[in-house]
Parts: structure tokens; C-alpha cells; sequence
């Protein structure tokens, strides 16, 4: 298996090369372009393990959230293109089976077939905004593709450090964590613009991203057609 | 108070490190992360009347938020909704224009005002103000896409969606792009016709094009 | 007419300078600066009923604006809805173009909308631009702009697709993924022969399903 991360200025999306009984996992529809030789089958169920991936609801949309896995069939070589939904960045993590990453629903694009993907629901719901938040949890060894709306940033936490939660795209499983607010009083959070934070404390990894969706959707959606 | 600006110009973002005491003020909702001591507090952009505004700003807030340091070594990353490129300009007594969305920060010696920017904006139901920059300080602001910077000496006709911001020098008329039929049919909405010398801060994206490229494929 | 096209590829912008009396056409609303000196006339392009297919079957927009230069060296600058390149093409012949992507292009070109039914399923398919003609045609993609020479067979789900060479035969299929209703855009070219395709790294059928809730609700009459 070869990842290959094309980058060409504001935007970037990942190449993954596959050969015979190679397997790779994304978020359904990630697909962008690939060989005719390449079979998607759309999947609640992550290999090894057995664990169940249960199609978690968005409260947001309504929308569940599925995989898809590619693979490739007749000998020869294949490949996938996954591209993000939103302008961005696309980074590749390691996982080396001893630490596990807790990813962003929205920031998971895809991971090799060995690295088991559990939802997470954290039930974090946005003060005024009724969104929701959910994390994937990555185990195993292999590739965790994230993707980022803008730049994704790495910040070794040593001690604290506060994260808007739309700014959020994975941290270490060793930070401890606290949600919260961020200014002093939950008026003052509302009237600066800023929602929900996360607290971290402890040393570990944390991955952020420099734009928030869902600023840029409340921006962009009240000038869109009405919806039923 | 140390500050750079990464990331451009794809994505602009700003970090700010102070020392104790010092202060940032940026646009509400720009905090990306932070020093976690670092106190926050929203204030109000002088010069306009609150729920007047909000109605019709499309969801652009007139709230600033002040940053405090309590301790030296604390830091904050800033960035707009908008991805696109952050530049600065640093005043020294005088003035800045701004549109709406394009202001991202100010150290404390910047004084903000806005004001309304014409009758046929407001009916256009786009955001019709700009703000007002001046004191002495720095004042960083951030396009939606690239920043292109015009030393104008003449005339430019602009779609209002493509300002960023101009120099005090430079004059502006808003207007239609020709007659009765362009206004309602031309789909450039308003336009600002430049005059003068000066410079100009232009960006090559705008939401309202964004918004109808988007539209035919918004089903349901 | 020259052109230059800059900021690529993320929020590429194209500038044109024309001749006096040389002509631009490009959809309404592209416009982002001009200098003085130019003149804007507002047609709908083929006449009435061509524009309201364009606009009805593939949403562009119903109306075109021309501009003609008073002088020469006046200067035009047109700005894409979507974050992204543009592509300039010398068109002599036919070229397929996603809706949405087209910008801007010389007098000679002429556009149209085509829909292409996926069989079996009423209703759904493809609707894309033919544009046609000589001259210079600019197109924009949302993402950078990958240039892909096919020589046998190669899959691009529709919403990356931006633009294709007439050369290439494709055939529609779904895609096997778990869609609601929603979705039923998410369609795959299955491109065979020789020709380009010219694939965007994003796709506005997904940003669309993305923004979906952010959208403002009907009001309901119950």
C-alpha cells in the first residue's frame, strides 16, 4: 500500500495505491477517482477485531454515517483517489498499536484495513447552535487519514491548552480533557462568537485546523435555496 | 507583543504572543486556540445600532473579543470564517476603511467605528456597512481567497462582494453596473466605483458567487 | 484579447485585456473589477429559449453579459464562484463541461445544456454544458485541476469531473454507496478511449449535501 498525498496549493487529497489483497476504508462517497479495477463495498463492520461499526446519526443532518472499503480484484494493482468534502489540508498518522487517536467525525478520511474505527458519540452538543459532535476512535497499526478545512497544525501539548471544538481535528488518546467554556461566562461565550472549548491537559498530540465548518456554513447556507 | 501571520496565502491565520497585560482585540468567533489562562471578553463595535445590525449583517457579528494576557508567554491563534490570505497595516493617527468581514484584529491603540455605507446596499439585503479604523496601532484584515493590492490612479469599477478594504484617500460611489436592465438583470448586483489615488485591497472570492455556483446542485 | 490567470490554483482569478471594439462574454456575476471603458450589455445568449434550457437543465445562469471595450487595453477581471483554478482552453470543436463550471470565453464560443439520462433510473443523470465552437474558453473547477490523458478505461465520480474531450465515451453507473435521496447525484463516469479529463480535487454535489442543514427551512403552511 502507497499513499500518496497530492497537494496543490489550498487543496489536498490522497492517492492510495493498493495491491491484491490490500484493503483501505474511508467515509462513503470519499472516492473521487480510481481504477476501473477497484471494488467498493460500503460497510458497518471493521476487519480483525469484529467490532461492530454502528451507523451513528448526525444529529446535525439526520445523516448516517458510513464507510466504504476499497479493494482490489484480478491481480494487478489499483488505485483510489479520496478527496475531502471542504478546501483543505490532508495528513497522514502513523498508528503504531500502542497509542490510539480520537478523530473528528468530520476530519476522518480514511485508514488502512488493519486500523479499527470505532464511533465514539460524545454527545457534545453546541450550546446554541443544537449541533453535535462525533469522534472516531482509531486503534490498530496503520494509516489514519484526517483532513482539515485549512491547514492542519500539530501542537504538543505540555501542560494545557485551550481548542474551539470547531478547530478540532484529532488528539492523542493520552490528553485528559475537559468541555467547557471559554470566556468567563457562558453570555459573555455567546456574545464573543466563540462556542464550545476543549480543555486539555496532559502531554500528547493535538491536530487543529486554522478555518471552522461550521462558521463557513452558517455563512454560506442563508444565501442557498430554501430546504423542506 | 510578538506577532506573525502563518499560513498565507491560502490560509491566513494569526498568532499573537503577549506578555503580561498586554492585550488583542479581534473579530468575534476568530479564536482558533489558546493559552488556556488567557481571559477573554466580548465588547461592542461602537457606532451602530445592535439588532439593526445583526438583522441584516447575514450572521456577521459586530462583537469584538478583547484577549488579556494574564501571564507572560501566553499565546492565541486567530483566523476569519473565510479562508483566504491576512496582511496588516499599521496606523499612525490616521484612517483605514474596512468591509464588514474583512476585519480581523487591532492592538488596543485602534480605535473601530463603523458606518453605513449607502441606501441601495442596505435594499441589496448584503451586509451595508464598513468599519472604521483609526488610531495608532496595527490593524490586520483578511480576504476571502487571494488579496490583491491596486495602487489606484483613476478609475476601477469593483463588485462589492471583491472589497476589502481602501485607503481614506480613495473616493467610492455605489451604483449599478449601467442602466435599469444591468442593475436588475446583470447578476453584479452593486458595484463600488473607485476614483482617486490611493490604494485599494481587492479579493478574488465572493460569497454571494460562491452561494449561486453552489445553488443549482441544493436539492430537497 | 489576452488573458492571464493568476492566484492559481487556489483562488485563481482570470484577467482579460481587450482590444478596443473585442468582446468577452462570461455568465452574470463573474465580474469582479473592471476599468472604465467598457461597455455591459445583459442577453440571454441564443435567445430566449436557449437560455432558459441552460438555466432549467443545467442552472446556469439565465442571463450572459458581453462586454465590449471602448479602448484598448481595458481590463476585466473574473472571479469564480468556488474556491479553486481556472483553466484556459483554445476551443476549436466540442468540449463537455460541468455545470457550474463555466467562466468565461470569446465571442466565437457557443454553450449549451445537455442532460443524459442513467438509464433506468427516471429522472437522474447528468446534466453537463456542450460547448461548441472557435475561440478561447475558460473554464473553473472547485479544487486544483488534475489533468488526466485516459487510454483504456478510468472511473471519476461526477461530481469531480469538470470538464472531457468529446473523444472519450463514458457510461453512467451508480456508485455503490448508502445514499438518502439527497445523493441521487452521485454518479460514475465510466470514461473509455482516448482523450482528456480534466478532474477537480472537490466536488460540489458533496459540499452541497454538506451545507444541507445550514440551509434556511421552508416555511410550512400547516
Amino acid at each position: 500500500m502507497q499513499i500518496d498525498i497530492l497537494s496543490r496549493g489550498a487543496f489536498r487529497s490522497a492517492l492510495v495505491r493498493l495491491s491484491d489483497g490490500e484493503s483501505f476504508i474511508s467515509e462513503s462517497g470519499a472516492m473521487y477517482r480510481a481504477s476501473s479495477n477497484v471494488d467498493i463495498d460500503v460497510t458497518t463492520r471493521t476487519k480483525g477485531k469484529g467490532s461492530f461499526l454502528r451507523g451513528v446519526k448526525r444529529l446535525l443532518g439526520g445523516e448516517s454515517f458510513f464507510l466504504s472499503k476499497y479493494s482490489v480484484t484480478g491481480g494487478a494493482a489499483g488505485e483510489v483517489g479520496l478527496a475531502p468534502t471542504l478546501p483543505g489540508e490532508v495528513h497522514r498518522i502513523e498508528l503504531d498499536g500502542a497509542s490510539e487517536w480520537i478523530t473528528a467525525g468530520g476530519s476522518y478520511l480514511g485508514s488502512g484495513g488493519d486500523v479499527e474505527i470505532d464511533t465514539q458519540f460524545q454527545g457534545v452538543k453546541g450550546f446554541f447552535t443544537g449541533e453535535s459532535v462525533f469522534f472516531l476512535v482509531a486503534r490498530g497499526r496503520g494509516p489514519l487519514l484526517v483532513s482539515a478545512f485549512g491547514t492542519v497544525r500539530e501542537i504538543e501539548v505540555d501542560g494545557e491548552l485551550t481548542v474551539d471544538t470547531s478547530h478540532l481535528v484529532a488528539y492523542e488518546g493520552s490528553l485528559h480533557y475537559r468541555v467547557g467554556k471559554i470566556a468567563g461566562s457562558w453570555v459573555q461565550s455567546f456574545l464573543s462568537g466563540e462556542g464550545l472549548a476543549i480543555h486539555f491537559t496532559g502531554r500528547g498530540r493535538v491536530y487543529v485546523q486554522s478555518h471552522a465548518p461550521n462558521e463557513f456554513g452558517r455563512r454560506l447556507g442563508p444565501l442557498l435555496p430554501q430546504r423542506n | 507583543m510578538q506577532t506573525r501571520i502563518i499560513g498565507n496565502p491560502d490560509y491566513g491565520e494569526l498568532i499573537a504572543d503577549l506578555s503580561a497585560g498586554e492585550r488583542i482585540l479581534a473579530v468575534s468567533g476568530a479564536m482558533n486556540w489558546m493559552s488556556t489562562d488567557l481571559g477573554m471578553k466580548a465588547r461592542l463595535m461602537g457606532g451602530f445600532v445592535r439588532s439593526f445590525a445583526r438583522k441584516f449583517l447575514g450572521g456577521a457579528s459586530l462583537f469584538i473579543s478583547e484577549f488579556t494576557a494574564p501571564r507572560d508567554g501566553s499565546r492565541v491563534s486567530l483566523a476569519p470564517t473565510l479562508p483566504g490570505a491576512i496582511q496588516s497595516i499599521t496606523l499612525d493617527g490616521g484612517t483605514f476603511w474596512l468591509t464588514a468581514g474583512s476585519f480581523l484584529a487591532a492592538t488596543p491603540g485602534i480605535e473601530l467605528r463603523t458606518k453605513f455605507y449607502g441606501f441601495r446596499a442596505f435594499l441589496s439585503g448584503k451586509g451595508a456597512f464598513l468599519i472604521q479604523a483609526s488610531g495608532k496601532g496595527e490593524v490586520w484584515f483578511n480576504a476571502y481567497g487571494a488579496l490583491v493590492e491596486r495602487e489606484l490612479d483613476g478609475e476601477l469599477v469593483v463588485d462589492t462582494g471583491h472589497v476589502c478594504a481602501f485607503d481614506p484617500s480613495v473616493d467610492y460611489k455605489i451604483g449599478g453596473m449601467g442602466g435599469v436592465k444591468q442593475t436588475l438583470f446583470s447578476g453584479e448586483g452593486l458595484v463600488l466605483k473607485f476614483s482617486g489615488r490611493g490604494r485599494i485591497y481587492l479579493q478574488t472570492r465572493n460569497m454571494g458567487g460562491t452561494a449561486s455556483w453552489l445553488s443549482p446542485f441544493c436539492r430537497g | 484579447m489576452l488573458h492571464r490567470i493568476d492566484h492559481t490554483p487556489s483562488y485563481s482569478l482570470l484577467e482579460v485585456t481587450l482590444d478596443s471594439g473585442e468582446t468577452v462574454v462570461s455568465d452574470a456575476g463573474a465580474m469582479a473589477w473592471m476599468d472604465p471603458g467598457i461597455d455591459v450589455k445583459t442577453t440571454t445568449r441564443g435567445g430566449i429559449l436557449k437560455g432558459l434550457k441552460r438555466a432549467f437543465l443545467s442552472g446556469e445562469s439565465f442571463f450572459q453579459n458581453t462586454y465590449t471595450a471602448r479602448r484598448s487595453g481595458a481590463r476585466i477581471g473574473f472571479a469564480p464562484g468556488p474556491a479553486g483554478d481556472i483553466r484556459h482552453l483554445p476551443l476549436r470543436g466540442e468540449l463537455f463541461l460541468q455545470k457550474g463550471a463555466y467562466l468565461a470565453s470569446s465571442e466565437g464560443v457557443q454553450c449549451d445544456a445537455k442532460f443524459d439520462g442513467l438509464r433506468g433510473f427516471f429522472n437522474e443523470g447528468l446534466f453537463i454544458l456542450r460547448v461548441t465552437g472557435s475561440g478561447d474558453l475558460f473554464f473553473n473547477s472547485f479544487g486544483d485541476i488534475q489533468e488526466v490523458e485516459v487510454s483504456g478505461e478510468y472511473v471519476v465520480d461526477n461530481g469531480y469531473a469538470v470538464a472531457w474531450e468529446p473523444s472519450l465515451s463514458y457510461r453512467l453507473s451508480k456508485a455503490r454507496k448508502i445514499r438518502s435521496f439527497l445523493f441521487s447525484d452521485q454518479i460514475l463516469l465510466r470514461f473509455s478511449g482516448r482523450g482528456r479529463v480534466w478532474v477537480q480535487s472537490r466536488s460540489p454535489h458533496a459540499l452541497a449535501s454538506w451545507v444541507y442543514p445550514f440551509r434556511p427551512r421552508k416555511k410550512n403552511n400547516s
